[in-house]
């Protein structure tokens, strides 16, 4: 028992990186453009079709993979924030994020469906990135999954960096904190939003492309990341790529516990996303800008 | 008025507003020149702040033209006034509160971002004109006092070299002490060339450093004229500013501008 503790808080470990880059990436879109981005569950199954067709089209060798795959989610995001969201920055578009809102939730819809008539209803799965398991002890792990949580690790790093010690890092938190001073300092905001957009795609499409080797593809396979990104999202503080990352931990850690705390271990894994929500609306009820929330304003 | 060519920005005729047929600015003509403070007065709501947005860019003006010199700033976004040498200091401070003062100087480096050297040497030009912002480098901008997110807002809005400022009630959220300061720093900007429009509710200090006075009233000039040709009793103008009704008279000022 004690060693199914351990591998599932293991695993917990694993899904709340990869979690994390997912929500990141949705706390970004969201700080910068002020928009809740519902189709970003798809952009992530996207990701990791990507990254499956450039190992078995292209031949690319699985760890690069997952670096083409992002640079093509990049590109795939900034083609979908032109084409669809640019409406967004005109004075003439009254109630932005009910535009946002419907826009994205459509694009969802849209996206599901064209994978189904793309890449086929069944699931597909690239090839690991190294085969078998690590056992030490009672503790039984896949490289696999390893190899996911170290790749996330590093991007999440990159990220951190990125944000915080970088001039194009820094002018994204300033467009996130006032689009007007961002202007007077010469910031053009639009292009900020495009890469926004594009690097939150980037994040969770890297993290469809790590988890891809795990759970194999899937047209609808975004659906529960995504909810579970939102419960994340607000549980990190709306905005707080910090908060994000360690609510995505804890998240992906209390959920696996979870299972495997549950009398009836064959049926954990089917409540799982149901105790998320729970812990979400428990933070909600207790502290509505959750843990490490600060204030932010709708786009003007 | 200054030489011909003095003007730094001029803008003619401008009619603006945020809703479709409801203008807030009426065919509205003001003028910035090298070395001038000219202050914008007027009552509240009458558009001076709008004023301010149109000529930054902010707002597109229905009819009008906006020049600095040969170039036509109509329809330049606001970021791109930098590099026509507009500088724009709104109301409540344009500061990014939860980034540090450090990173606030960087960030109006913005538009030289790659000369590393210079933004570097601007950088350390503006904690020597402003020791406090040095002190409180590493500090959030959102912890300083208003007075200094204010000093901080012009070290870095130096950066661009501007050769005009757009300033909107430099003094409205600052302790009374240090708004003698701030009517000085805005003064030393004029004596280095520098054209200057402020819009103020702080009458008396705008006259005070004022060399060109607009009176607005109600989306549209009221009267204008040399800060000299309206005396000295402020009481009195700002009385007749305020409680004439009838326009196109002479109310204080010589030169009536309708």
């Amino acid at each position: 028992m004690l060693d199914y503790i351990l591998i599932q808080a293991a695993n917990g470990l694993v899904i709340g990186v990869l979690f994390a880059l997912i929500a990141t990436g949705l706390t970004i879109i969201f700080s910068i453009l002020k928009i809740v981005n519902f189709a970003h569950g798809e952009i992530y199954m996207m990701g990791g079709y990507f990254g499956y067709y450039v190992i078995t089209l292209l031949g690319v060798p699985p760890f690069p993979a997952v670096l083409v795959a992002m640079a093509i989610t990049f590109l795939f995001s900034v083609g979908l924030e032109r084409g669809l969201l640019t409406p967004l920055y005109s004075p003439r578009i009254e109630r932005k994020a009910d535009y946002g809102i419907l826009i994205t939730f459509g694009l969802s819809v849209f996206l599901r469906n064209i994978a189904i008539i793309l890449f086929g209803p069944f699931p597909l799965r690239p090839p690991s990135f190294i085969e078998g398991d690590l056992i030490i002890g009672g503790l039984i792990i896949s490289y696999d999954r390893l190899v996911a949580a170290g790749g996330g690790i590093l991007l999440l790093g990159a990220l951190i960096y990125f944000l915080n010690r970088t001039v194009w890092g820094q002018a994204l938190n300033a467009v996130s904190q006032s689009r007007e001073s961002a202007s007077i300092v010469g910031i053009n905001s639009e292009r900020m939003y495009m890469l926004a957009f594009g690097l939150g795609g980037a994040l969770a499409g890297g993290a469809g492309a790590l988890i891809a080797p795990i759970y194999s593809l899937s047209p609808s396979m975004g659906l529960v990341p995504d909810t579970q990104a939102f419960v994340i999202v607000i549980l990190g503080g709306l905005g707080s790529v910090s908060g994000t990352i360690i609510a995505a931990l804890l998240l992906g850690l209390s959920e696996n516990l979870f299972i495997a705390l549950l009398p009836d271990p064959s049926r954990g894994p089917s409540y799982a996303n149901a105790f998320g929500l729970f812990i979400m609306m428990l933070v909600l009820l207790v502290r509505p800008t959750g843990i490490f929330g600060r204030q932010h304003v709708a786009m003007e | 008025m200054t030489l011909a060519g003095a003007s730094c920005l001029s803008a003619r005729n401008l009619a603006a507003g945020y809703v479709p047929g409801i203008e807030i600015l009426h065919s509205v003509s003001v003028d910035a020149h090298a070395g001038e403070i000219r202050c914008v007065l007027g009552p509240n709501g009458t558009g001076k702040s709008t004023l301010l947005k149109v000529l930054y860019g902010f707002l597109k003006p229905s009819t009008g033209e906006i020049r600095s010199g040969a170039t036509v700033l109509t329809g330049v976004a606001p970021h791109a006034m930098g590099r026509h040498g507009v500088a724009y200091l709104p109301q409540r401070p344009s500061v990014f509160p939860f980034l540090s003062v450090e990173v606030n100087l960087r960030l109006g480096a913005w538009s030289f971002r790659r000369r590393s050297v210079e933004v570097k040497r601007k950088i350390e030009r503006a904690y020597a004109q402003f020791p406090i912002l040095a002190e409180r480098r590493h500090q959030t901008a959102g912890t300083l006092s208003g007075g200094q997110q204010r000093q901080l807002e012009f070290a870095r809005s130096l950066f661009t070299e501007p050769r005009v400022f757009l300033i909107d009630e430099p003094t409205a959220s600052i302790e009374p002490r240090i708004t003698g300061q701030i009517y000085e720093l805005i003064r030393g900007l004029a004596r280095d060339g520098k054209a200057i429009l402020l819009v103020d509710q702080n009458i008396k200090g705008a006259l005070g450093i004022a060399d060109y006075v607009y009176v607005m009233r109600t989306g549209s000039l009221y009267t204008e004229g040399p800060r000299s040709e309206f005396g000295d009793d402020v009481e009195l103008l700002v009385s007749q500013w305020l409680y004439t009704h009838h326009h196109g008279a002479s109310p204080a000022g010589p030169a009536s501008a309708l």
